[in-house]
């Protein structure tokens, strides 16, 4: 930890209340004198971002219990926690905790909430990822066709065959979509900018090549449909979701997300010093065609994990770092992990109201996502318009 | 390794028939300069002269097409990025209008080179940070938002971490074009203190005067060329301005010892310029 932030100008007064997690933004306290800074008594809202992260990880913990708790079936919490503890720690087979209430806990929502946590911890930190490196707010894994790439990936490897063959191989078919994607974008739009990344030509590039990977997929589709299960099996999994997935999927999904997560998380204060522009990065010794390399490589590892087991999830990687950058500041030492949390925690709500709201119907997590996000988002812009201008 | 022209003592940088070019134009060719401890050179020259070029190919930004740039004893090509910075900052004329970050934040990024990944910054690296903001006299908005400040107020910023950057050489492209009159003095000072600190300052301006004031040498480019290296008062005259630049100017020392560079009105060239 960093505790040690000792050379604070002795203007503490106000800086005790200066609540990092307050969305509210510093303007306020910057209209008052801007003749007299020796009277202005400042909060530093963005001096540190750490209450805001350990709060977050508070609420994860808080929901991933609620959503072993809550679900069609009512099983009482203390079942809950004795089914759990029972699995975890060998405890004595208690009376009351039937098996089927094992079952549907340690078996069922379990993984379930679990996955769901770091699928949606993964979009969100990729989204985070692509933001800095683009230096956009709007850069976004469906908005740069990172995801639809990863789509096209998992759709062929179900296609062709080979899905069927190994676990991994559609995980692996979804990641290489994810970063073919990713280099084009990356590539087409360098190229157009002369080594220089112009936020339009990249939204334009990532638009397009986005919608060639959704007409690929779309082919793909029409054409496997001639065989009901191939069809069946393609229409099922782009509807996406959490249902029925599993301790395998879970498996599958952790070690890529971990290895991805942690190659960006390396990387926050080279996503710092991208925010000063391409060349002063460099000039304060960043290799950015390597980082820019990494990066597209990480976050495709985690877009192709969490799409091979959730499906197409919208608006996680748009939403959660937009709002989180008001909360904890933009310095991503403190950004990228509450964007891991945040997204972690959107998802799993989004999945237990996905599960409860029209029981015994399921809705598809990504229309919750998107039914929230959407709307949430366009009253952010609403609010902040200035501040998304092109830059 | 390979040493063509031996080493100057105190030199820092040191440029060897330097020549670059994109898609078959040359924008530059044929620089030969060096920059010593102590001093600090304006580069002057017409707007497209290459000045910025100049800046970033010192930096190993880009790859010159002949020559090569000497930085604090080894070839610029050879060096990796983060040992690059420890030995050269740059201050470039305009900055990403949308910084989410604070002015303390963006001052502190220049202290990058001498972390290690995981290491916080230590007390000299506070101290590196602090000292630089009460020079540039952006300490009062510390905990700003970037975005929130003026553009003269956000350039002292970038300027600010530039020098937190604590290196040998600092290169500026047009630092006090934003700057109000009071900041445009301060600046230059504060340059001319690093160079005391035994610092090479090149700063690429626009305002002969302040250049013609504030600097040791006037590097003077010009249609791709270095056209005059010397003191102030040698390097601007009437003729290379005239030729260079295609104004009609007096040059003027006041009694004070003041060299003044005074643009009167363009030279309007039917035919030829006499400059060839």
């Amino acid at each position: 930890m960093r505790g040690d932030r000792s050379p604070a100008p002795p203007d503490n007064a106000a800086s005790e209340q200066g609540r990092p997690t307050g969305p509210v933004v510093a303007a306020p306290a910057t209209r008052d004198a801007p003749a007299q800074p020796a009277v202005v008594a400042r909060s530093r809202p963005r001096r540190s971002g750490w209450p805001g992260v350990a709060a977050l990880g508070v609420t994860v913990v808080v929901a991933l219990v609620a959503a072993v708790a809550f679900g069609p079936a009512h099983i009482a919490l203390a079942d809950v926690a004795r089914a759990l503890a029972r699995r975890l720690w060998r405890g004595p087979a208690v009376a009351g905790a039937a098996s089927w209430q094992q079952t549907v806990v340690w078996s069922i929502r379990l993984p379930r909430a679990l996955l769901g946590f770091v699928v949606g911890g993964a979009l969100a930190l990729s989204g985070a990822a692509l933001q800095g490196l683009f230096r956009n707010p709007l850069a976004d894994p469906s908005i740069l066709g990172v995801a639809s790439g990863a789509s096209l990936g998992a759709v062929l490897t179900i296609f062709v065959g080979l899905a069927a063959r190994a676990v991994w191989l559609l995980p692996a078919g979804a990641f290489a979509g994810a970063a073919l994607t990713a280099f084009i974008v990356l590539g087409v739009a360098a190229q157009r900018g002369r080594g220089r990344m112009f936020t339009t030509t990249m939204l334009l590039v990532g638009v397009a090549v986005g919608a060639l990977n959704v007409a690929f997929t779309t082919f793909v589709l029409s054409v496997s449909l001639t065989s009901y299960d191939v069809g069946r099996q393609i229409i099922h999994w782009i509807m996406g979701g959490l249902d029925g997935r599993t301790w395998d999927h879970l498996l599958l999904a952790a070690p890529a997300i971990v290895i991805g997560g942690a190659a960006i998380l390396v990387h926050a204060r080279e996503l710092d010093a991208l925010l000063l522009g391409e060349v002063t990065a460099q000039s304060i010794g960043v290799d950015v065609p390597r980082v820019r390399v990494v990066l597209v490589l990480a976050t495709s590892l985690l877009i192709g994990a969490a799409v091979a087991a959730a499906g197409p999830i919208g608006f996680v990687g748009l939403l959660v770092p937009h709002i989180l950058r008001l909360a904890v500041g933009s310095m991503h030492r403190t950004l990228l992990p509450a964007c891991f949390l945040g997204g972690g925690l959107f998802v799993v709500l989004a999945d237990l109201t996905a599960r409860t709201l029209l029981v015994p119907m399921e809705i598809p997590v990504g229309v919750v996502t998107a039914a929230v996000g959407a709307p949430f988002f366009l009253g952010l812009l609403v609010r902040r318009g200035q501040e998304i201008s092109d830059g | 390794m390979s040493g063509a022209t031996p080493p100057v003592r105190d030199e820092i940088v040191r440029v060897e028939a330097l020549a670059f070019g994109y898609s078959g134009r040359d924008v530059l060719r044929g620089i030969d300069f060096r920059a010593r401890a102590g001093e600090v050179i304006g580069l002057c020259g017409p707007n497209g002269a290459g000045k910025s070029t100049l800046l970033r190919l010192i930096l190993g930004l880009l790859s010159p097409r002949a020559g090569r740039v000497v930085l604090c004893g080894d070839p610029v090509a050879g060096l990796e990025r983060r040992e690059i910075a420890r030995r050269a900052a740059l201050l470039m004329q305009d900055g990403p209008l949308e910084l989410p970050l604070s002015a303390r934040e963006v001052v502190a990024l220049g202290r990058l080179p001498h972390l290690r990944r995981f290491e916080a910054e230590r007390a000299s690296d506070e101290a590196a940070i602090d000292a630089a903001m009460e020079l540039t006299d952006t300490r009062a908005f510390a905990d700003r938002r970037v975005t929130e400040l003026s553009g003269g107020e956000r350039h002292r910023v970038q300027l600010a971490r530039a020098l937190a950057q604590d290196t040998p050489l600092l290169l500026l492209d047009e630092p006090t074009a934003s700057f109000d009159v009071a900041h445009q003095l301060q600046a230059l000072q504060l340059l001319r203190a690093a160079a005391a600190r035994g610092r090479a300052v090149l700063v690429a301006l626009h305002d002969l005067s302040l250049a013609a004031r504030s600097c040791d040498r006037i590097l003077l480019l010009g249609d791709g060329l270095l056209q005059a290296d010397g003191p102030p008062a040698q390097a601007l005259t009437a003729e290379s301005l005239a030729r260079l630049f295609r104004v009609r100017a007096r040059v003027h020392t006041d009694e004070g010892g003041t060299l003044l560079v005074i643009p009167l009105a363009p030279i309007d060239d039917g035919g030829e310029g006499g400059a060839r």
